[in-house]
């Protein structure tokens, strides 16, 4: 072997041990690969309108496929949009130890920031969470999930949220909705039904002593809460349909799974629901504005990122096969609910009886 | 019967011209064959220092985090330790496919320690069927005023704290009359890290975890500041730290530490569920982010059989028992809340779902 053959050899060698090593290396699970912001993605196909929702702590716009960027200010993590008739958005701004709400333009533009919960940076306890934001159909009444009322500093570890709703020109926590089962959580996620009363979900501790959800349904800020669903049912993010009387909503019966149900809301309460989409870790549901399908969000494979499905003719006999509209990359913010615009679109709307 | 002469051998023609033994390879034929021996050789080598290079770190951690021992001892009135009756019971690993039971920690290894020694704000006991793929995991209150192995009754979470793993399991082992095979400790930052190698953990987090007063010791320079967390409803994808303030978070829960054992479960599961998705490939990356953070008896080639069976058990199969009253009861002793075991019904629901 010559000198030469005998220093190729070794070249060889070496870079098959370098082989070896990348190969190892390349048969890592993809379990941590970050996740891609959905504007560098496409949609699987186009839904007419314009969607947002959250990744990240930014809000994003889906208009014919394609994702932007919505360009707010620096005031936070962004989450849980709710778009109103205008076209102009309600959104939370997520801080490290409080959350406001604001009222902002599709361009990104703040029209007014609601909220002013950033009490304090000494006594943190100070600050309160605003949550779940939406307003009733003509956009004037503004309903949230808010940390009020709450024990003064060092009297008690009581947190809890409760429904709260005002004008969105003046002070959101003008009218108090709920008073929530103390050290549960409370009451978050409302909506609005076409005759002013709210369905929202409300926390409990069980018998078994699980802390489980029910949607409760609440005509008046004075009125008596009626449970719509059971403690074992432990449904909660309620999505109202533009007809005003089909309710989506997630049960997970205190388990880690989750169903998608789906009901009508009548004669003071829900027939039997009817199942969308079982077995998943399904969150958010949110209805189409003429009610032709619903948007909800759910893992799209074993890393657990979340993405945005579409399931037209939910709640109907003859629902399609739920489609995956993102691209499988991105890691949607589960608990930011999509809200979706059509300018001008109306769908028959109903009071519940 | 006659031996049979050998054929006789056949000569060929060398390259020489000159008749060789075929058995016996030419000079140059030999000097063929052992190089590409050595070639072979160096390939070996070269493919195993790359193996080797891969998993070197791992290797290094592996001898500080895994195969740790124990030996469970406990108090005598004289102030010796001896070994607990369960260790003596039973002293020999279980044998492959036979249930085992193992001991889960978790300890604020907080900068409030200053690395000091630790109390565990976790215990679970677990036991694994593998042939049959079932898991009973039981959640130990940490204030469980019990008599400890070191020799004090008090939490059963200061156990840890006054002796380690050795004395946890002792005083698990005494008071609740079950063997305890092996343990796992985890610390808070090893946690995070953990579930931040494997891409976050999906879990249905069962209600709003909302906490003015959760500590701020990760995240700040004062150890004894606070942080306000909101942990929201629903099914998610929780990195590290968000995972860590659902487990941890307590003061806004009525039912306290009952409260979090059960998302500390739920977590744990969700963890699970992550491990069967895992190859041999990400072992470094979760190694050298637990290191410090993590020690067990359990040994590395046991790991690499307890993954797997991990995937493999039915989230069905799971039973969950967290020791609620009439289990136990609490009450107020000296200035610490604390609560009272009643050892007539722990021991039969153990006895049943820890059976030796």
């Amino acid at each position: 072997m010559s000198r030469r053959s005998k220093f190729l050899a070794f070249l060889l060698m070496i870079a098959f041990g370098v082989g070896v090593n990348r190969y190892i290396a390349l048969h890592k699970t993809a379990l941590t690969a970050t996740a891609t912001t959905p504007n560098h993605t496409k949609a699987a196909f186009a839904l007419p309108g314009t969607i947002y929702l959250a990744q990240d702590g930014k809000i994003y716009s889906l208009t014919n496929g394609d994702f932007s960027v919505v360009p707010l200010p620096d005031a936070g993590a962004w989450m849980q949009p709710h778009v109103l008739p205008d076209g102009t958005l309600m959104v939370i701004a997520r801080g490290p130890a409080y959350s406001d709400l604001y009222h902002v333009r599709g361009d990104g533009s703040v029209i007014a920031q609601l909220t002013h919960n950033h009490v304090s940076d000494k006594v943190i306890q100070e600050n309160h969470w605003v949550f779940w934001p939406t307003t009733n159909a003509d956009g004037g009444t503004l309903y949230a999930s808010y940390d009020l009322p709450k024990p003064a500093y060092n009297v008690s570890y009581q947190e809890d949220l409760s429904i709260w709703a005002g004008q969105p020109a003046s002070k959101l926590n003008a009218v108090r909705w709920s008073v929530p089962d103390p050290y549960t959580g409370g009451d978050v996620q409302p909506q609005v039904l076409a005759d002013g009363s709210i369905v929202y979900a409300t926390y409990a501790i069980a018998p078994s002593n699980h802390v489980v959800s029910v949607i409760a349904w609440q005509k008046t800020p004075t009125a008596k809460i009626v449970p719509l669903t059971t403690q074992d049912d432990d449904c909660n993010s309620p999505a109202v349909a533009p007809d005003g009387i089909t309710i989506a909503m997630v049960c997970s019966a205190d388990s880690q799974a989750t169903t998608i149900k789906i009901a009508h809301l009548t004669a003071g309460k829900l027939d039997t629901p009817v199942t969308a989409v079982s077995a998943c870790l399904c969150n958010s549901p949110a209805w189409a504005p003429d009610g032709s399908g619903m948007l909800y969000l759910a893992p799209g494979d074993a890393t657990g990122k979340f993405q945005m499905w579409w399931l037209k003719g939910a709640g109907t006999a003859t629902p399609d096969a739920p489609k995956l509209v993102s691209d499988g990359s991105v890691d949607l913010d589960a608990l930011s609910p999509p809200t979706w615009f059509i300018a001008g679109a109306k769908a028959a709307t109903s009071a519940p009886s | 019967m006659r031996d049979q002469a050998p054929p006789p051998r056949r000569r060929r023609a060398s390259a020489y011209g000159r008749g060789v033994d075929p058995i016996t390879p030419a000079p140059r034929e030999r000097h063929r064959v052992r190089t590409a021996m050595l070639v072979l050789l160096g390939f070996l080598v070269a493919g195993g220092l790359g193996v080797f290079s891969y998993y070197a770190t791992t290797v290094v951690e592996a001898f500080g985090i895994f195969g740790q021992t124990t030996t469970p001892t406990v108090a005598t009135p004289s102030g010796q330790a001896v070994p607990t009756s369960a260790a003596l019971a039973q002293t020999a690993a279980p044998a492959p496919n036979q249930p085992f039971t193992m001991l889960l920690l978790g300890s604020d290894n907080d900068a409030k320690t200053g690395g000091g020694p630790v109390l565990t704000q976790s215990m679970i006991l677990a036991r694994v069927d593998p042939v049959n793929k079932k898991v009973t995991m039981l959640s130990i209150p940490r204030d469980l005023y019990v008599q400890l192995s070191t020799g004090q009754t008090d939490k059963i979470d200061k156990a840890y704290l006054f002796g380690g793993a050795n004395a946890a399991i002792a005083t698990v082992e005494n008071n609740f009359g079950v063997h305890i095979d092996h343990y796992a400790w985890i610390g808070l930052q090893g946690l995070v890290n953990l579930i931040d190698k494997v891409g976050g953990v999906d879990v249905v987090a069962s209600n709003p975890v909302l906490d003015d007063y959760y500590p701020a010791d990760l995240s700040g320079s004062n150890p004894y500041a606070y942080e306000r967390v909101a942990v929201l409803p629903g099914a998610q994808h929780m990195s590290g730290s968000e995972a860590l303030q659902y487990v941890r978070s307590r003061h806004g829960d009525l039912r306290g530490d009952f409260g979090r054992s059960f998302r500390q479960q739920q977590v744990l599961l969700a963890l699970r569920a992550k491990a069967k998705l895992l190859g041999f490939a990400d072992v470094p990356d979760i190694a050298g982010a637990i290191q410090s953070d993590f020690k067990t008896d359990v040994a590395v080639t046991e790991m690499g059989s307890l993954l797997p069976l991990a995937g493999s058990i039915p989230l069905a199969n799971v039973t969950q028992v967290v020791l609620l009253p009439p289990y136990t009861t609490a009450t107020t002793i000296g200035e610490q809340d604390v609560l009272l075991p009643n050892w007539d019904l722990i021991r039969h629901e153990v006895s049943q779902d820890f059976p030796s």
